[in-house]
This record gives C-alpha cells, structure tokens and sequence, in this order.
C-alpha cells in the first residue's frame, strides 16, 4: 500500500496530509514499537555486560533469593494476565479485557513492591561493585515497570471508556507488548543478578 | 504452525487462553530449573544463559507475536 499525499504543495502553509489505510498504519506501528524495543534492548544489554565487567560472576551469599524468585515469578504470571486481556480484547470482551489489565496493574505494583524491599534490606552497599550494577539494574527496570503500570492504568481508563473494540485494539496491544519486553528483560537480569556464580 | 497460532489468537479466545497458561507453565518450569541450577551447580552462566535464552524467545514467539513482523501487518491482525 503507497501512501497518497492528499492536496497540492502547501509552499510552507500547512504540512501536506497523508491518507494510510488502517492495515498500513497498524504495520508502522507494530514496527515503530519494535524498533523502540530494539534501541531499548541496547541500554539494557549495556548494563547487563557492566555488571559481569564490574562484579565479575561473584554475587554476594547473603541475596534474599527467596525474595528473587517470589518477584520473577509475580511477572511471568503479570505477562500472562497481559497476554489474556489482549485475547479478550481482540474478541470484542471489553469486561473481561479491563479484568485481566486491573490484574496486571496490580501483579505489577506487588513486583515494585518486591523491588522495594529488597533495596530497603539488602546486605550490600551501592559502593560496592556488585551492588553499583545490583541498584542500576534493578532500579532501571523498575523505572521502566513503573511506566508500564502507569501506560496500563491510562489504557484502562480508554477501555472502560469504549475507545478500543474488536476491531480496534491496537492501543491495548501496544500496552500489553510493552509490558511483555519489561518481562523479557527480568528474564535476563534475574539470573544475572540473583543466581550466577563461579 | 506459526500462523496457527496467529489464527488461534484472533478467533479463538478460549484456546488462546489455554496456550498462554501453557506458556506460562513452562516459564514457570524453566524458572525453577534455573533456580535448581544456581544452587547446584557452580561455574553456571552458561547453562542459565541457555535458559534465559529459552524463556525469551517464548515470551516473543507466543506473548508479543514476534512472527507478525515477518509475515506483514496486513496479513497480522
């Protein structure tokens, strides 16, 4: 599909209109969000070689693994409630979608409350190598998290206001692959942090 | 297979469902076999590398649709 300029040059006046249809636009989109997951994969995969050059494999023996594992698995199971609001969505069950959202929402807070326990008790300083790559890390991500629950929360309220449906879900869609790549990037940064060693 | 899936998630709520708790099940195997790999074996990075690895490519193949991009947006959603 070639996008069609509508009108004459404007010479200045006012920029010149262009008529996509819905299938082309959905595809700039759906690229655009994966070339921002790309650029952001370099930033995370930046830290992530830091920590090994700073701390090298060592971690300390006194981590709250439990506390690790129990935050991994709240998102890996936030990305599956994600996941299930979009199928809803996509099948025009808005109620079911706004559940399944709500429940991520939350899923992610217990996450950032995780988070926040364990910056507030662990047995490391941030002078220490390990715990300079341990606090960017993990407070980087949580940032991105944050975000994450913040986009959810305004896709929420759009939804519970009839803006998306069967046929238009892409802001739904949108929001539930952004929460996905923060997912994918726990994955990586889990077992850097928490469970590798010599 | 691919498109299955694809075609399964736009149809099908009901199977979509059951695949992302499927999904899930496994993520949720592989984390525990990463956990049982820190404790027990030293000098691990390789293999929790190998699983990361895994548990990345099913969160972009079945959650985030990774295939959509090579097949077009007009024949995605």
């Amino acid at each position: 599909m070639v996008a069609v300029p509508r009108g004459e040059p404007s010479f200045g006046m006012a920029a010149p209109t262009f008529h996509l249809s819905p299938a082309r636009r959905l595809a700039i989109n759906q690229t655009g969000l994966w070339l921002f997951f790309f650029s952001e994969s370099f930033l995370f995969g930046a830290l992530l070689a830091a920590r090994f050059y700073l701390a090298g494999t060592g971690r300390p023996e006194h981590l709250n693994q439990l506390l690790g594992l129990g935050i991994t698995s709240i998102l890996l199971l936030s990305s599956v409630t994600a996941y299930q609001s979009e199928a809803a969505i996509k099948q025009g069950h808005i109620g079911r979608s706004l559940l399944f959202l709500a429940a991520t929402i939350l899923l992610g807070l217990v996450f950032v409350a995780g988070v926040g326990v364990e910056w507030t008790t662990a047995e490391f300083s941030i002078s220490e190598p390990y715990g300079t790559a341990f606090f960017t890390m993990t407070g980087l991500h949580a940032s991105h998290v944050v975000s994450g629950i913040v986009i959810l929360a305004l896709i929420y309220r759009l939804c519970a206001r009839g803006r998306f449906s069967k046929e238009r879900s892409w802001g739904v869609e949108a929001a539930v692959k952004y929460w996905h790549f923060v997912d994918v990037v726990w994955v990586f940064f889990y077992p850097a942090l928490y469970l590798v060693s010599r | 297979m691919e498109n299955e899936h694809e075609r399964t998630f736009e149809l099908d709520e009901g199977r979509a469902v059951r695949l992302g708790w499927r999904v899930f099940a496994a993520l949720a195997v592989l984390t525990v076999v990463e956990y049982v790999v820190a404790v027990e074996l030293g000098n691990n990075l390789t293999p929790l590398a190998v699983i990361a690895l895994t548990k990345a490519g099913l969160i972009a193949r079945y959650f985030m649709h990774i295939v959509a991009l090579w097949r077009g947006g007009e024949e995605a959603h």
